[in-house]
């Protein structure tokens, strides 16, 4: 080795040394400040909720409807997840008495209560500029009786292309529908189950995608190529993996679909170490890795965010929904959801009078799993606005479209497995906020400090969400415990009790 | 070398630059969000005040309390505050202001409410002073739609029979709405399943609230076989209540059911407070029972409504002006109608000698078409003038299905026991109209939705009227303290001898209705027993349906605990039909199966089953311990045996069912078969036998060819009164006479029978005839001395499956002298003019022999007959008529 080249060598070792050092010394565990080269998503998509079909709108009470818009209203979402069933309004099929697919007529019968509600639901969202997936839940006919001869080939049923731009096109051009921005090609597709219990049995990721591309070249045919298809809508981890490695690889695939979505239904303890960032931080490696435009042009969706933990799956219900505590998680799931660059979250979901279980003897009973419930019939602590749906209100409200979310750096479970923070600028830097949540059994300290600049306000509204100190108003939705004539420029010190989600805002939420 | 040092040199920068990352110091700014501590100060509520009562949202306001972080707002139906899911409890906690909005409703309504605010901080709550109550009422609405939309919505329960559920939107009511439509078929709802087979339930999930209303309003149509149809609802709690729809068969129909009259379904279900919780239903379910056949049901414009809404569709009480008489129609005869002013009587006026004349009988159609109310019994009061012998008074109830069901009782009752006004008081169960022969519905009694009332009179050739009033529907709870039927100390529980009239029967005793031909008359023709046995019963049954079933609830104070047996006296007449396929049977084969069921207060059910009630009069004793415990398995305790004093009801079925030769079921439904019962009592024998009962007529023992009928000798009638065992008198006549006489021919023996009568006006005097199976003959024989003047209707009443055929010969010109009839059937001829006729192979059914005697003089005046014989060797055709010397 030269001399000059040991110089260099050694240069590089010291320089290599020293900033090890130096960083090892600046590892803050108690003083947040959220700065540029946190930025993880720079363009986040908002947050929101399920919001479909009413299954039986005739259960609504008069008046259940409008407080459901008022409940609306404050959650203030920026995306939904709105999903049908063909079912609901396919008549006079004909299969012609052949074989062929291609020569299968069938009508719709779009005027009932079902499409009438869901046109509701649709119009609201897009009068208040709010993004849907729309989708079907499966293909259509009686699962045991497969009446349109579809289970075998399931959506690459050349039909199902042609009744899902049918529907689009009744509902964007007929009814004015300009929201749908994404097609959900049917629900949990990596979800198989079994004959005569699942229309999905015989589905694979190869069937979907099939499905996919025929569902792409129609819409691209008849003119809606703004709207684009859920990569996946898949569920679990595993599953996942399976449908994000089969998107990201194939170079077709990529390019007919317009997310990488998926669903968790997450148990407490991978909320409550941190895991839930990790894993999703290894599959968006992953993925990246064969998708470069992760993150960029395909954003990683979660289209149906809940917690595993209490899950009856009799009356598909959750039984710790109306806990404090399922806020609390749910803040901590979509605050390591955004860390990860997920780019938008959608709750499942938004009201208990939406969706059924259906019963072998031909009953039903609402699912619960809701917000609250806009069934009037439903007792009086089911229809109250439960604790998830104000720690909701907190992050739709504050987590908008077009804001950019910073890590703080220091959120690796590694470090503190409880405490995690992000820091948020509103869109064209309106205002800025933080959010962080505490899971340990005891209050901590810290400092928060937003590092970038913001159109400061002057005021931070402090949000504190546990069962003793969220606040409430006299119109039931949630409040500030307290604003302050401070900036969150200003290094803010808060001790947060244990077991608490607070929220610091510039504005009002 | 020198490049080298450059490249060296540019390191330094980023040695500098990696060190020193450290931010500029900003000043940690502490922000105090710590909660509040110490005592909280008193507040009271403010608003709602007590008693404040409400439908809607509203808001709740209370004091400020000093130091207090927040409050807690409960609100309760109970006035500790209970939070029970069986409660209405609810919390709304972490309320900063001083006020919150109730912007959802609270789920039961019409009752009172209780609130208190607790105020808390951080170690302190603080409860307001005292409570509040508020009353949360339901909105006064007048009808809640329970929506037929979509056929998703109904979902056929997949452990019953499959059926076809789908929306006709043919606005088939007429009603501007959609219907749900439930097709199945015979295949399927028969397939050998006991568990599904005929049991088919669609089922919405409706979780509605029906404050506010009392009713379940809905237009139904239902086409097919027989079928049970239940509306049931899964109410709050989660009971199943239900209440059978009365059917109509192919009739469109418009059906109100109030909520007070479901009833609770104990079978398979959960039982909670047995109070039908109908303001909040859950499922709202169409339930098809006993259903083996093919079927159309429609449903529409389903609605919880309120009853009185629809009052006007009820009659409580005829007010006879409420149709128009222009739209009423008769039958024969167009009565002179009168109507009094507040339609509470009308007259029907018919005259002999009016233009047209009334010749003899006539009906009047009054139009009603409306919904009787809830009840057992038509109450009526009737006053009639000018009347003949004969006549008869008919009260018919035209169902909404096209059945017509009558009533008819001779006038003579209704000259009884007047009112001071003259009026009778007539009574009539529902449940004792009888068949008649215009049945163009399902055959079953509704009385539900009633088309038109037909009074009319028959057998009557006079000028008079019908005067009828205060014609209502009533419950038995109107005109009796109870139903229950005291046992005597003799353990005699029914005789049948104390009632003027079948319909009392019906007071006391009940049947079912599922049968479809369950009816109970009181008989004298048919019975036995001697002169002090006024009546035996008839209860009659359909062949190849469920039982029919007759029950009376018992009251055994009174009765000696030495009762050790149940006694009957019974005797099948059941009718085999004529069709091939079971032609093969038999005719005595053709008998009821009719259990016997004796329920124990401590709630064990006895039965007894006789196989084949016998066809000739027979008492049965039957022994308590052969009766079988019938429903062990429900009992919760031991058992008890069966012991008279615990007997609190007793319970008659009857059934049969045909097969062909092959053993395959064959339903013929045949109608109307009757089992004959009497003198049920409770005896002190301890073990079970049959002993047959005299009055049965059999081939002669010394000399085959012949049956006698009656001789009047005293080896037969020990006593007068013994007469009337076998002789009755058919109609109320001031001049009705039968005795015996000494008056007898050469042939006579010792005694004759004396008929007495007079004029035109008919009496009718009546022979049982109960012959044994075995019985064959062409002819009858018998001697009669006559008067110069009188006609003799000797009529052969010869039952035909549910119909009596009055089979006459008209005897004249007889003489004054003893002389000896032969005439053979072919003589006797239907007086309705059918073609029926009697034959050795039918003559067994005869019923009853029937004299009619009249002269045309208006005189009173008296025959003899003697020695009344069926002949087995005369021709069809023979007639002679022979003096005795």
């Amino acid at each position: 080795m030269s001399k000059a080249k040991r110089l260099i060598t050694l240069s590089l070792l010291t320089a290599c040394v020293c900033t090890i050092v130096g960083c090892n010394q600046k590892v803050d565990l108690d003083n947040m400040v959220y700065k540029k080269k946190n930025i993880v998503i720079q363009n986040f998509e908002g947050l929101g909720v399920e919001w479909g079909t009413y299954e039986d709108p005739d259960k609504l009470s008069s008046g259940s409807w409008e407080r459901s818009l008022k409940i609306m209203n404050r959650l203030n979402p920026q995306v939904t997840r709105c999903m049908l069933n063909y079912d609901w309004f396919i008549t006079n099929f004909d299969d012609k008495g052949d074989n062929d697919k291609t020569n299968d007529t069938w009508e719709y019968n779009f005027s009932n209560k079902l499409m009438n509600n869901t046109i509701d639901v649709l119009r609201y969202c897009n009068d208040h500029d709010i993004d849907v997936a729309f989708g079907c839940w499966n293909v259509p006919g009686n699962v045991r009786a497969d009446e349109y001869d579809m289970f075998e080939e399931v959506t690459s049923d050349i039909r199902w292309a042609k009744m899902t731009v049918d529907v689009i096109e009744y509902l964007v051009k007929f009814q004015g529908i300009r929201c749908i921005k994404y097609f959900v090609n049917s629900n949990e597709p990596n979800y198989t189950g079994q004959m005569y219990s699942s229309k999905n049995y015989n589905n694979t990721f190869e069937i979907w995608s099939k499905g996919v591309a025929n569902v792409r070249k129609e819409l691209d045919d008849r003119g809606f190529n703004d709207i684009k298809i859920v990569g996946g809508d898949t569920t679990g981890f595993e599953g996942t993996d399976e449908y994000f490695t089969g998107i990201s690889k194939s170079k077709t695939l990529r390019k007919q679909v317009g997310d990488y979505g998926f669903h968790v239904y997450c148990p407490n303890m991978i909320i409550d170490t941190g895991d839930l960032a990790v894993r999703i931080k290894q599959m968006y490696k992953k993925t990246k890795k064969n998708d470069k435009d992760l993150g960029k042009v395909r954003m990683p969706h979660v289209w149906e965010a809940g917690l595993y933990d209490g899950k009856d799956a009799a009356t598909d219900s959750n039984a710790y929904i109306a806990n404090y505590s399922y806020g609390l998680r749910m803040a901590d799931y979509t605050l390591q959801c955004a860390i990860s660059g997920v780019s938008s979250i959608v709750y499942w979901d938004f009201d208990d009078g939406m969706h059924f279980i259906y019963k072998e003897d031909g009953t039903m009973t609402s699912k619960g799993w809701g917000m609250f419930s806009s069934l009037g019939t439903d007792s009086a602590a089911k229809q109250r606005l439960r604790p998830w749906y104000h720690s909701s209100v907190l992050l739709t409200n504050l987590m908008r479209r077009g804001s950019q979310i910073f890590d703080s750096g220091v959120n690796d479970p590694k470090y503190d497995k409880n405490f995690r923070s992000l820091g948020v600028i509103g869109p064209n830097k309106e205002y800025a906020g933080v959010v962080a949540v505490n899971r340990d059994a005891k209050a901590i300290t810290k400092t928060f400090r937003i590092g970038e600049d913001f159109k400061d306000s002057g005021k931070i509204y402090v949000y504190i969400y546990n069962e003793n100190e969220l606040k409430i108003g006299e119109d039931g939705f949630v409040r500030e415990n307290k604003v302050l004539e401070m900036s969150l420029k200003d290094q803010i010190e808060l001790t947060i009790p244990n077991d608490t989600l607070v929220v610091l805002s510039s504005k009002e939420l | 070398m020198k490049r080298m040092r450059f490249l060296s040199l540019l390191f330094i920068p980023l040695l500098i630059t990696a060190c020193n990352t450290s931010e500029p110091h900003y000043e940690s700014k502490p922000i105090n969000v710590e909660r509040r501590v110490g005592e909280i100060g008193d507040f009271k509520l403010l608003s709602p005040e007590n008693g404040f009562s409400t439908d809607s949202n509203f808001t709740f306001t209370w004091e400020e309390a000093s130091n207090a972080d927040y409050y807690q707002l409960e609100i309760a139906n109970t006035e500790t505050f209970i939070n029970d899911p069986d409660e209405v409890y609810v919390k709304e906690n972490n309320i900063s202001a001083t006020e919150f909005e109730l912007d959802y409703p609270l789920p039961r309504k019409d009752i009172t409410y209780f609130w208190r605010v607790t105020a808390v901080n951080k170690d302190h709550k603080k409860p307001c002073n005292t409570n509040g109550n508020f009353t949360y009422r339901s909105k006064d609405v007048d009808e809640i739609p329970i929506k037929i939309e979509d056929e998703q919505d109904w979902v056929l329960h997949k452990e019953g029979s499959y059926a076809d559920i789908s929306i006709d939107r043919s606005n088939f009511f007429g009603n501007g709405k959609d219907s749900l439509a439930i097709v199945f078929d015979k295949e399927h709802t028969s397939q050998g399943i006991p568990k599904s087979d005929g049991w088919i339930v669609v089922t919405k999930t409706e979780d509605r609230e029906l404050y506010g209303t009392d009713a379940f309003y809905f237009n139904f149509f239902y086409s097919g076989h027989d079928s049970t149809i239940l509306i049931r609802v899964l109410d709050y709690d989660g009971e199943y209540w239900h209440q059978q729809v009365q059917i109509a068969n192919n009739s469109k129909q418009t059906i109100l059911m109030k909520y007070e009259d479901f009833t609770l379904r104990t079978s398979g279900t959960n039982i909670f407070n047995r109070e039908f919780d109908w303001e909040h239903i859950r499922y709202f379910e169409i339930v098809f029972e006993r259903t083996f056949g093919d079927g159309v049901c429609l449903i529409s414009d389903v609605k919880a409504v309120k009853y009185d809404n629809y009052s006007n569709m009820f009659m409580k009480k005829m007010d006879f002006n409420t149709r128009p008489q222009s739209e009423w129609t008769y039958e024969n005869y167009d009565f002179i109608k009168t109507v009094s002013e507040d339609g509470n009587e009308i007259e029907l006026h018919y005259d002999r000698n009016g233009t047209p004349p009334f010749n003899g009988y006539g009906f009047q159609n009054i139009n009603l078409y409306k919904f009787f109310v809830k009840g057992d019994a038509l109450r009526m009061k009737i006053k009639i003038t000018g009347s003949s012998a004969n006549a008869v008074f008919y009260f018919r109830v035209l169902e909404e299905d096209m059945d017509r069901w009558q009533f008819k009782t001779p006038f003579t009752y209704l000259k009884t026991d007047l009112d001071a006004d003259g009026y009778k008081e007539l009574i009539i169960p529902l449940k004792a109209f009888q068949r008649t022969d215009y049945m163009q519905g399902d055959g079953a009694k509704q009385f539900y939705f009633v088309q038109k009332f037909n009074i009319g009179l028959a057998d009557n050739y006079a000028t008079g009227s019908i005067f009828v009033k205060d014609l209502e529907v009533i419950e038995y709870k109107d005109i009796l303290d109870n139903r229950t039927r005291l046992v005597g100390a003799d353990g005699r529980i029914e005789d049948f001898n104390n009632y003027d009239i079948y319909t009392q029967i019906y007071y006391y005793w009940d049947q079912s209705v599922v049968n479809k031909d369950e009816a109970m008359k009181l008989d004298t023709i048919h019975k036995v027993g001697g002169g002090g046995n006024k009546y035996c019963a008839e209860f009659d049954y359909k062949a190849d349906m469920e039982q029919a079933v007759y029950q009376l609830y018992l009251d055994t104070k009174d009765v000696s605990t030495d009762m050790k047996s149940f006694r009957i006296w019974l005797n099948d007449a059941s009718v085999k039909p004529n069709d091939p396929m079971v032609a093969y049977i038999p005719d005595d084969d053709v008998c009821a199966e009719m259990t016997i069921q004796l329920t124990m207060d401590s709630g064990e059910w006895y039965r007894y089953v006789i196989p084949k009630v016998e066809k000739e009069w027979t008492q049965y004793t039957i022994a308590f311990e052969d009766f079988e415990l019938s429903n062990e398995t429900a009992l919760f305790d031991k058992p008890n045996p069966l012991s008279v004093d615990h007997i609190i009801h007793m319970a008659f079925a009857f059934q049969y069912f045909y097969y062909d030769q092959t053993g395959k079921s064959h339903p013929t439904y045949a109608i109307a078969n009757p089992v004959y019962i009497d003198e049920i009592y409770f005896a002190p024998d301890t073990e079970s036998g049959m002993k047959e009962l005299g009055g049965t007529l059999r081939p002669d023992i010394d000399d085959e060819t012949k049956i006698t009928i009656d001789t009047f000798e005293e080896d037969i009638y020990p006593t007068d009164e013994e007469l009337f065992e076998n002789w009755s008198y058919a109609t109320v006549l001031d001049y009705n006479l039968m005795e015996f006489s000494s008056d007898v021919s050469s042939q006579g023996g010792s005694r004759s029978l004396l008929m007495q009568y007079k004029g035109s006006s008919s009496v009718s005097y009546v022979r049982n005839t109960p012959f044994s199976k075995k019985c064959t003959a062409k002819g009858i024989a018998l001697d009669i001395k006559g008067d110069g003047k009188a006609v003799v209707y000797l009529n052969l009443n010869l039952r035909s499956g549910s119909t009596v055929f009055k089979m006459r010969y008209a005897i004249v010109n007889i003489p004054t002298e003893w002389t000896h009839y032969e005439i053979g059937f072919d003589y006797f001829l239907d007086v309705n003019g059918t073609f029926k006729s009697i034959s050795q192979g039918n003559m067994k059914d005869i019923e009853n022999i029937s004299f009619g005697i009249i002269n045309n003089n208006n005189t009173q005046s008296q025959i003899y007959i003697d020695n009344m014989r069926m002949l087995k060797n005369c021709e069809y055709s023979t007639k002679t008529v022979t003096a005795i010397v």
